[in-house]
C-alpha cells in the first residue's frame, strides 16, 4: 500500500516553518499597490477640484449681480465682487479657494450666509445612508439570486431572473419609490413615508427610514448585479480550477463560496464602483419623494439660486466620494485577483 | 490481490442537443499498484470521459452511466456512492492531474492554500500541520524553494512548476491511484521529460497506480507497463507495452504506430490514419474503425468484441486472425 515514504523523506527540512520573514514580501507588494492607487486618487481629486471651481465660469449670469439686490448699479456690483474676491485673477481665486477647502473651509453660502461645510456635513449623512442602504439591498438580492440562476442555469429560476432583471433595470427609481410609498409605507406603521433619523439617534429608526428609499434606489443596481454575478459565476464554474477543486473532493458548497465567488467578484465590484456616481445622483429624486434632507435637495436649491460656493462644495465633496469609492474598488482588485498587485 | 483501480463495462452517455448520446461503450481497464497504465487514442476517443467518470467528476444532470458498469478502487465499488461519499474518496484515495497547468490552479489562492486544502479536508490537519506537510510535498515534487512557494500565487510559477504543484496537490493524501490526463501536452519538451520523470519516481517511491492518458505513443513507450488503445468510445486493444509495440493486433494501433516519428527510420513520410474519429452520434454500425481501416472486409459490418488473442493481450478486430500487422522493434 501507499505508505509514509513521502513523509519521512523530507524530515531534514523541518523547523523554521511559519517563519514570518516570508510573509513580508506579499505584504510589501500589497502596500506598494495601495500606495500607487492612493497617489492616483490624489491626482484625480486635484482634477475634480479644478472642475468644481471652474463651474463658476460655466454658470450664466453673475452671482454678484444676483446678490447686489434688485436693479443694482455698476458700483454696487463691483463692491460685491470685490467683497467676494471675484475681481482677483482666476488662478488666484482658485488657489485661495483650494487652500481654504483643504482646511475644510468651503466659503459661505451666498443665500443663507452659513458655512458651506456645515451645510454639507449636516446633509451628507442622509445621502450616504440612502446610498448605503441601496448597495446593501442590491447585494442582498443579487448575490443569492445570481448564484441560484448560475447554479441552475436554464431552469425556471434562471429564466425568471432574466425577465425580472430586465424589468428591474428598466424601471425608473422614482416610479419604484412612488409604488413603495403607496403600497408599503401608507399601509404599514413600520416604514414611514417621509423623513430621516440618523444612526446616532436611533439605529432602529435609521433602518426604518432608510429601507424604502434604499430599495427604490437600489433595485436597478440589484438587477444589474444579479445578471453580472450569474454570468461571471457560470464562466468560473466551468473553469479548469473549479474542476481541480472538485477533483480534490471539496464539497460543492465550498467550491462555490471559496473557489468560485472570489474569482467572480471582479466584474461585480467593477459594476459597483461604476454605479456609485449614478446612485448618488439618483438620491436627488429619492430624497425629494421621501422628503429627506439630503445633499440632493441642497444641490437643487443652490443651482436654482445660483449659490455658487454651495454648488462648488457639493461637486467637490461628491466627486471626492466617487474617487474614494473607486480607489477602494481598485484596491479590492488586488485582494480578489493577486495578478493585479504587480 | 485486487487491482488498485478496476473499471469494467463503463458506458457514459451525455445529454446533448441531439438527445442522449452514448460517448463510451463498455470501457474496461485495470491497473495494479506500482504500475502505469497508458490509455492512448485520438481526441474524442473517450479517454478523458472514462477517467472523469471513474473520478465521479461528470456532471450528474447532463450525463449518466449505463447499468452493469463498475468502478472498483482497491476492491471497493464506487458506483452507486452518493455524491457526498464519493467526495470523501476523491482527492483522498484517487486523485487526478490535468492537461492545462496554467488554468488548473485557482489564480486567487496561494499554492500553499490549494495544496493544503485537501489535507485539511480529508486528513483534518490543523493549518500549521497542513502547511508543514505542504512544504514537504512541494519539496518532494522538486520545487526548489518550497517555503517561499507556499506563499506564491500560481501566476508567479512557470507551467512546469505549476504542474509540479498540481502533482503535489494530487499526492497530498497519498492516494492509491493517480489519474494523469495528458499531463505534459501543454508543456515545453524539456519540461515534459522532467514531469514524466517525476510521475515515474512518485510511482516508484509511493507505490501508487497511475493511469496516464495521452495521445503520444512515445510517452507510452517510455512510461507505461500496460496500454489500452481507445477508439470512438471503445477499448480496441489492450496489451503490455512491449507486446503492443511488437505485435499490434488492431489496424488502428498499427496506424498509430506508423504515425509515430522515430530516429533511424528509413521511411520518407510518417504514416497517417486517414479521416478522423466520428462524433458520438455518428458512430458507425459494426466495427467503428471500419470506415478508416485499410483492411476492412464484409465481416466488419458486424460489431467486433474485445477477444483475448494471447496471454494478457486483447483485440477488438474481426479479422485479427488473418492480418499480419506491422509493429516496432
Amino acid at each position: 500500500m501507499t505508505n509514509n515514504t513521502a513523509a519521512t523523506r523530507t524530515t531534514a527540512t523541518d523547523g523554521g516553518i511559519g517563519n514570518e520573514a516570508e510573509v513580508v514580501s506579499p505584504l510589501r507588494t500589497i502596500a506598494r499597490m495601495v500606495a500607487r492607487r492612493l497617489a492616483r486618487s490624489v491626482v484625480l481629486l486635484f482634477i475634480v477640484s479644478i472642475a468644481a471651481f471652474g463651474l463658476i465660469w460655466l454658470v450664466p449670469g453673475n452671482p454678484a449681480s444676483t446678490l447686489a439686490g434688485e436693479f443694482p448699479s455698476q458700483e454696487e456690483i463691483a463692491a460685491v465682487e470685490s467683497a467676494l474676491g471675484l475681481d482677483a485673477p482666476p488662478h488666484r481665486q482658485y488657489i485661495d479657494w483650494l487652500g481654504s477647502a483643504l482646511t475644510g473651509d468651503l466659503g459661505e453660502s451666498l443665500r443663507s450666509g452659513r458655512s458651506v461645510s456645515s451645510e454639507i456635513t449636516a446633509r451628507l449623512p442622509v445621502t450616504l445612508s440612502i446610498t448605503f442602504f441601496a448597495v446593501v439591498f442590491a447585494l442582498l438580492v443579487a448575490v443569492p439570486v445570481g448564484t441560484l440562476a448560475a447554479v441552475r442555469r436554464g431552469s425556471l429560476s434562471d429564466r425568471l431572473l432574466t425577465v425580472g432583471s430586465t424589468l428591474g433595470v428598466a424601471t425608473p427609481s422614482f416610479f419604484v419609490a412612488i409604488l413603495l410609498v403607496i403600497f408599503v409605507a401608507l399601509n404599514s406603521d413600520f416604514f414611514p413615508a417621509t423623513g430621516y433619523v440618523g444612526p446616532s439617534e436611533s439605529i432602529y429608526d435609521w433602518v426604518r427610514h432608510n429601507t424604502l428609499p434604499g430599495i427604490a434606489l437600489g433595485l436597478a443596481l440589484a438587477a444589474e448585479l444579479a445578471r453580472q454575478i450569474r454570468s461571471a459565476l457560470i464562466d468560473v464554474l466551468r473553469s479548469d480550477y473549479v474542476r481541480t477543486a472538485r477533483a480534490k473532493g471539496i464539497p460543492e458548497r465550498i467550491v462555490l463560496t471559496k473557489h468560485a465567488y472570489k474569482n467572480s467578484a471582479l466584474p461585480v465590484v467593477t459594476i459597483l464602483g461604476a454605479q456609485i456616481a449614478t446612485l448618488v445622483g439618483g438620491t436627488v429624486i429619492i430624497e425629494s419623494i421621501f422628503a429627506m434632507p439630503g445633499i440632493g435637495g441642497l444641490a437643487i436649491s443652490s443651482v436654482l439660486s445660483q449659490d455658487i460656493p454651495v454648488i462648488q462644495g457639493i461637486v467637490l465633496v461628491v466627486g471626492a466620494l466617487v474617487v474614494a469609492v473607486n480607489t477602494l474598488v481598485d484596491i479590492s482588485y488586488g485582494f480578489f485577483d493577486p495578478r493585479t498587485r504587480q | 490481490m485486487n487491482a488498485a483501480l478496476e473499471v469494467a463495462n463503463l458506458s457514459v452517455s451525455f445529454l446533448t442537443d441531439k438527445g442522449w448520446v452514448q460517448a463510451t461503450q463498455d470501457v474496461s481497464f485495470s491497473v495494479d499498484a506500482g504500475k502505469i497504465l497508458g490509455i492512448v487514442g485520438e481526441s474524442g476517443s473517450g479517454k478523458t470521459v472514462s477517467c472523469l467518470a471513474a473520478m465521479g467528476l461528470l456532471e450528474r444532470e447532463s450525463s449518466r452511466l449505463a447499468a452493469g458498469g463498475s468502478i472498483r478502487l482497491g476492491g471497493h465499488e464506487l458506483l452507486g456512492l452518493s455524491s457526498r461519499e464519493f467526495q470523501k474518496v476523491r482527492g483522498d484515495q484517487i486523485a487526478m492531474i490535468f492537461q492545462e497547468p496554467m488554468t488548473s490552479l485557482n489564480p486567487a489562492f496561494t499554492i500553499g492554500n490549494q495544496v493544503a486544502e485537501g489535507l485539511r479536508r480529508h486528513r483534518g490537519l490543523t493549518r500549521k500541520k497542513a502547511q508543514q506537510r505542504t512544504i514537504e510535498l512541494l519539496e518532494m515534487v522538486g520545487i526548489s524553494d518550497p517555503k517561499a512557494t507556499v506563499y506564491y500565487y500560481p501566476h508567479a510559477l512557470s507551467g512546469g512548476m505549476r504542474q509540479r504543484a498540481m502533482i503535489a496537490m494530487a499526492l497530498a493524501c497519498e492516494p492509491q491511484v493517480l489519474v494523469a490526463d495528458e499531463p505534459t501536452t501543454a508543456l515545453d519538451v524539456t519540461v515534459q521529460a522532467q514531469i514524466l520523470d517525476l510521475i515515474r519516481s512518485m510511482r516508484d517511491e509511493l507505490g501508487i497506480a497511475v493511469v496516464l492518458i495521452t495521445h503520444d505513443l512515445g510517452v507510452i513507450a517510455e512510461m507505461c507497463d500496460e496500454v489500452a488503445v481507445m477508439y470512438a468510445g471503445q477499448v480496441v486493444e489492450q496489451a503490455s507495452v512491449d507486446e503492443l509495440f511488437e505485435h499490434p493486433s488492431h489496424p488502428y494501433t498499427e496506424g498509430l504506430l506508423a504515425s509515430m516519428p522515430r530516429l533511424g527510420s528509413n521511411r520518407q513520410a510518417l504514416g497517417v490514419v486517414p479521416g478522423r474519429v466520428p462524433a458520438p452520434w455518428a458512430f458507425p454500425e459494426g466495427c467503428r474503425f471500419a470506415p478508416r481501416c485499410p483492411y476492412r472486409g464484409e465481416i466488419c459490418s458486424n460489431p467486433p468484441e474485445l477477444q483475448p488473442i494471447a496471454d494478457g493481450h486483447t483485440s477488438a478486430c474481426n479479422r485479427v486472425a488473418e492480418l499480419h500487422l506491422e509493429g516496432i522493434r
